[in-house]
């Protein structure tokens, strides 16, 4: 017998971590690329 | 920083407050359905997915469109940002599938007429992906995505009326339209999907200004 609850739970989860992991992805890349263009203007 | 900027840091704000409270009633507002209980309730995430993938790979198609007359980067960013969240809904369209109909079908996987369009276009946007990355020059580059998101979404209706093109005897999808469903489940349904485009759009104007501020800097160096 399969467990319902835990099939939906399991999709949401996956829902809800995706998006959240795409915003912190994102903000790494951002915070990567600002510090970036910092030290390559401060070589120049 | 993009979310220094107090009106994006707003809208953020409240695409999490709407992502909770569309969480909240689908857990506690939604009707229980007999046959599917809880498994029933995949469905207020997974076809909201389906739609922000087809809206993106819509907004893809339209920006290749404009890139190839126009030939202004601004568009060129739009269609990339549009493709990488098209693509990471569709991946959450295939996933979230599988997941409802294991128990609902017995198997995770048939090889029928919605499933096998949805997987082909999926897989079109991993060639699109492959080709951004590995495809040499860069103005080509840009031109061969543009053309690819346009032929993409050609695959868009034929998913979307798959179910009226091939035979009966081949579909496993539920053919129930949209209008011919209880009140009790078509509210939160629009409620989800509305939610859900909200989401896209604050994700979509983050992604244009990561994309553009690398673009920047590769620019530079």
């Amino acid at each position: 017998m399969y467990n319902f609850f835990n099939y939906f739970f399991f999709t949401y989860l996956i829902v809800l971590l995706s998006i959240i992991l795409w915003f912190s992805y994102n903000l790494k890349l951002e915070k990567k690329i600002r510090l970036k263009n910092v030290k390559d203007l401060e070589d120049e | 920083m993009f979310y220094e900027n107090k009106k994006n840091l707003y809208l953020l704000i409240v695409a999490i407050f709407l992502f909770a409270l569309n969480s909240l009633n689908i857990f506690y507002g939604t009707p229980m359905v007999p046959d599917q209980h809880w498994a029933q309730k995949i469905f207020y995430l997974h076809v909201p997915s389906a739609w922000v993938g087809f809206l993106s790979y819509f907004i893809a198609m339209i920006s290749g469109f404009t890139f190839l007359s126009t030939k202004k980067d601004k568009w060129d960013i739009i269609g990339t940002a549009c493709a990488e969240i098209g693509t990471l809904f569709m991946s959450l369209v295939l996933i979230t599938g599988p997941i409802w109909a294991t128990p609902i079908w017995g198997k995770p996987w048939i090889w029928e007429p919605r499933l096998t369009t949805t997987l082909i276009l999926f897989l079109t946007y991993v060639g699109y992906f492959m080709m951004r990355s590995f495809g040499g020059n860069i103005e080509r580059v840009k031109k061969t995505s543009a053309v690819i998101a346009i032929i993409a979404f050609l695959n868009v209706p034929i998913i979307f009326f798959s179910v009226q093109f091939w035979s009966p005897e081949l579909q496993s999808h539920p053919q129930v339209e949209m209008n011919q469903q209880p009140t009790g489940i078509l509210i939160p349904f629009l409620i989800s999907l509305f939610v859900f485009s909200f989401i896209f759009f604050v994700m979509l104007s983050y992604r244009k200004y990561v994309i553009s501020i690398n673009k920047n800097l590769t620019n530079n160096v």
